[in-house]
Parts: structure tokens; C-alpha cells; sequence
């Protein structure tokens, strides 16, 4: 190792950025090289001196008890206390953030694999407001049929969650055929209600048909994190990373409704099947 | 909401005790106390919020700067406002709040080696102390930022990769050019003062 290649690389040495079999190395070529010594000892004083001398301002005398405010504000958000009235007056100022999950199942003979839903609205819980859901366990029923009416399934949202909107999340493909409602129990044990609208989803050009559904949620209690957040306010499809059994896109449906589609690898489910060909 | 008690208790040991830090980071993000101590705040807001994705074996100040940059850029995206580009040479000093941004995210790479011939760190601490915050300011916000998480933060450069949002390497060629920049700066000024010893000479 000569010395120009050292010199290149004396910061690492001068960070412990090295492994130690490195370190060993290039401290050895340092002992017998008192150039390149007197040049690692100037940076290892400039790496002082920052540290000495870089000035730190301090924080504003009074900034942390007003950040323990703000923090504990969130912890008394009204969608987590039981209060239905000042529940409901969020929710409705909030029409703009509404999350809307579109869970999909890859069974083609039962509609919606009880076990995938459940997965998939537990996950995205779990990543969202770090819960554990529990929702009426009525999976297994049957969800084909007629299309409901848009009118039916907005005025259940409006019971539900107390958010007026202008019309249903865009779906690819199909109609709503059932609209029932649901619920998870937020962290401190009341329920946070929502509606659950099913459908089938036709695939022309895969020739597949799965049963999906979509749940909607009053999105602030759901405390959404800044990856899925930025996503929403993007409105554009995107990959969210460090998933690793799952793909989750968001992306602005309408003008008023965000979609979450989460799909999951039907493989990595226990007891599921992948979607069949017709 | 035994949840939320042993999440609030388990944060404010963890994550508190950083504040300074975060606030010192805000500063050099957004340049005005202001807007720092707004971004300390929704840091902590946010950090709280997702406080279970919070690794209990990583580096806390690194995850908590990572979230105050994350919310910074997403305040100039509300505000659709851009990092101003500001001529480097009115810049008296990075820290002052009111100071302008530096322009520019390239430096020259430093030519030759030279040395000090100052052997008493005390001396050269003294001599170089007030300077050194005025080459820091010159230096293009991400090179300074890489200098200052890994010198004064401590951090590794992976962790200062996570929190500005760039490859480990990026990383490494920021610290080296942004050094050998500092150093061919303290090289003009020590030879100013005479205490120069130096292969280019």
C-alpha cells in the first residue's frame, strides 16, 4: 500500500470507519511513514477542533416543556378519548384524510380469505398506528350480490365516520356489492369505527378475478407515518420500502379520498391460495 | 392506556435527553431560530408518533435527526420554496441565524499536502477556534452537514447516510473534500499568521 493511497483514505482511519485488520495495517504503514503520519495527526486535530470549537447553540429555555406539550397533545388527540362528539367534529373537519384500505384477497373461491383480510389490515395498522386490530370476525360470509347504491354506501361512511363525502373510492374494476361496518380498538380500548365495502376485482388482462375490499377509516387515527403521509400528498403511486411480504401503493383516487392498496404475497400467508386463472 | 404511558415513559428516556441536539440540527437546516424550534417540536410530535418503529438498538439522536430533516424537506415542498443560492463570500458565519445560505454543492478537490508546524494543540485550538466556524459556514450545506453529524454528533458515516438520505460513499467523499477544503482554508490562514510548513512552498 503506498502512501498516496493512504493519504486518499486517512479520514476513514481518522473516523474508525476501518475494520481492525485495516486499521492495523494502515497504522503500521503510519509508524514507519512520518508524512503520512504528520497528515493523519492534522486531520485527527481538525476532527478536534470541530468538535472542540463548531459552536452549539443551545435550545430556547422553555423549547422542551413546549415539545412535551406538543407530544402530549397527541397522546390526548379526541379520536383516541371517548368522546363520540368531539370525535365526530374531527373527522368531519377532516374530509380531505380519509384512509381507505384496499385489502385483496388471492382466493377466487371463497371471496375474501378471512385469515388475508385480517393480515392485511392488521399489517397496515400495525405500521400505521403501531395497534393491534380487532375486527368483528364475520369474514366468512358471503359478499357477492347486486351493487349496492352509491348513496347507501356514502351515507354509511357519514353514520359511520362522521366524513361526508362526494363520492366512493375509485376501484379497478367491479362494483360494491356489500357494505358493512367495522371497527379496531384504538390504544387505549375504544373502538374506532369504520366501514368496510366489498367488491370483486376484474382482471381482463391477467384473466384473473379476486375478491377485494376496501375499509375507510377517519385517517387521523390512524396516525399515518411520514412514508405513507408524503405518499398521499404526492397522490402518486409509489413503492413504499422495507416491505418485505408486501407492495403497499398509495395513491389519490379522488379529490377528497386517498387508497391504500395493500396486496400481499398470497405465499407468504399460511393456508392461501394464489389467484386461478378462468 | 398503559400503551401510551410506557410509550411516553420509554420516550422521554430515550428520546428527550436529544433535544438539544435536534434543535442544533433544526438551526443549521433552517437557519432561523423560528423555524427551528417549530421543526424541534413537530420532530418530537412525529418521533412520538412513530416512536414503535423506533429500533431500540440503533442510534436514537441519528433516527431523531433523520425525522427533523424528513419534516424539513417536507415543509419546503408545503411551502414549495427552495434552498436559496447565496453568494459564500457575505457569509460571516453558518450559525448566525440570520446568515444566508451557502450556494453551491461543490468543492475543489484540495491540492498538494501541507502541514503546521504547531505542535501544541492548545496553541493551535486557540488559533484556529473562532476560524474554524467561519470555514464551516463556507462549506456547501450537505458537505457541512456530513462534517458536523460525523465530528460533533459522533456519528458513523452510515448513520449520517440514513439521516441525509445518501449512500455511505456519498458520504465518505463529502467528509474527505469538505476536510481537505477546511484544511487548505486553515493552511491561507495559518500562513497568513506565519505558522506555515508547507510542500507547496
Amino acid at each position: 500500500m503506498d502512501c498516496c493511497q493512504i493519504r486518499q483514505q486517512l479520514n476513514e482511519l481518522v473516523d474508525l470507519e476501518l475494520d481492525e485488520d485495516e486499521r492495523q495495517e494502515w497504522l503500521d504503514h503510519l509508524a514507519g511513514c512520518s508524512e503520512c503520519a504528520m497528515i493523519y495527526d492534522e486531520l485527527m486535530r481538525m476532527k478536534k477542533l470541530v468538535h472542540a470549537k463548531a459552536r452549539r447553540p443551545a435550545a430556547p429555555a422553555g423549547l422542551a416543556n413546549l415539545t412535551r406539550q406538543r407530544v402530549a397533545r397527541s397522546v390526548s388527540s379526541p379520536l383516541y378519548r371517548r368522546k363520540p362528539v368531539a370525535a365526530a367534529a374531527v373527522a368531519a373537519l377532516s374530509v380531505t384524510t380519509i384512509a381507505v384500505f384496499l385489502a385483496l384477497s388471492t382466493s377466487t373461491t371463497s371471496l375474501a380469505h378471512p385469515h388475508m383480510v385480517r393480515c392485511c389490515l392488521d399489517e397496515f395498522l400495525r405500521v400505521t398506528a403501531g395497534v393491534t386490530p380487532s375486527i368483528p370476525d364475520d369474514t366468512g360470509a358471503t359478499r357477492s350480490g347486486a351493487p349496492i347504491a352509491t348513496d347507501v354506501a356514502l351515507e354509511s361512511i357519514r353514520t359511520r365516520t362522521g366524513v361526508v363525502l362526494d363520492t366512493l373510492p375509485e376501484i379497478d374494476g367491479g362494483t360494491f356489492h356489500r357494505s358493512e361496518p367495522c371497527s379496531f380498538d384504538s390504544v387505549d380500548g375504544d373502538p374506532v369505527r369504520g366501514v368496510r365495502l366489498d367488491y370483486r376485482v376484474v382482471d381482463h388482462e391477467r384473466k384473473l378475478e379476486y375478491p377485494a375490499c376496501i375499509f375507510v377509516f377517519p385517517l387521523e387515527c390512524l396516525e399515518c407515518p411520514d412514508s405513507v403521509r408524503t405518499m398521499m400528498k404526492n397522490g402518486k403511486v409509489c413503492h413504499c420500502a422495507g416491505k418485505t411480504d408486501k407492495t403497499i401503493y398509495c395513491f389519490r383516487s379522488t379529490q377528497h379520498v386517498y387508497n391504500l392498496v395493500t396486496t400481499l404475497d398470497s405465499s407468504s400467508i399460511e393456508g392461501s391460495r394464489r389467484p386461478r386463472l378462468r | 392506556m398503559w400503551i401510551w404511558k410506557n410509550r411516553s415513559s420509554h420516550f422521554e428516556d430515550s428520546a428527550m435527553p436529544h433535544l438539544e441536539a435536534v434543535y442544533r440540527f433544526s438551526l443549521y437546516l433552517c437557519g432561523n431560530e423560528a423555524d427551528a424550534e417549530d421543526l424541534t417540536q413537530e420532530c418530537f410530535h412525529l418521533a412520538f408518533r412513530n416512536f414503535h418503529q423506533f429500533r431500540r438498538d440503533s442510534n436514537c439522536r441519528a433516527w431523531l435527526f433523520r425525522i427533523a430533516r424528513n419534516a424539513h424537506i417536507d415543509r419546503l415542498r408545503r411551502s414549495s420554496r427552495q434552498p436559496r443560492s447565496v453568494d459564500t463570500r457575505n457569509i460571516s458565519s453558518r450559525l448566525d441565524p440570520h446568515a444566508p445560505e451557502p450556494s453551491g454543492d461543490r468543492l475543489e478537490d484540495p491540492e498538494g499536502w501541507w502541514t503546521l508546524s504547531i505542535d501544541d494543540e492548545e496553541v493551535f485550538y486557540d488559533m484556529f477556534g473562532d476560524e474554524v466556524n467561519g470555514i464551516l459556514a463556507e462549506l456547501p450545506k450537505e458537505f457541512r452537514l456530513s462534517v458536523v453529524l460525523c465530528d460533533v454528533e459522533g456519528f458513523t458515516y452510515q448513520e449520517i447516510g440514513e439521516v441525509l438520505g445518501c449512500p455511505v460513499g456519498t458520504v465518505r467523499s463529502r467528509i474527505a473534500r469538505a476536510r481537505g477544503h477546511m484544511r487548505k482554508r486553515l493552511f491561507d490562514y495559518a500562513k497568513r499568521l506565519g505558522y506555515v510548513r508547507s510542500d507547496r512552498d
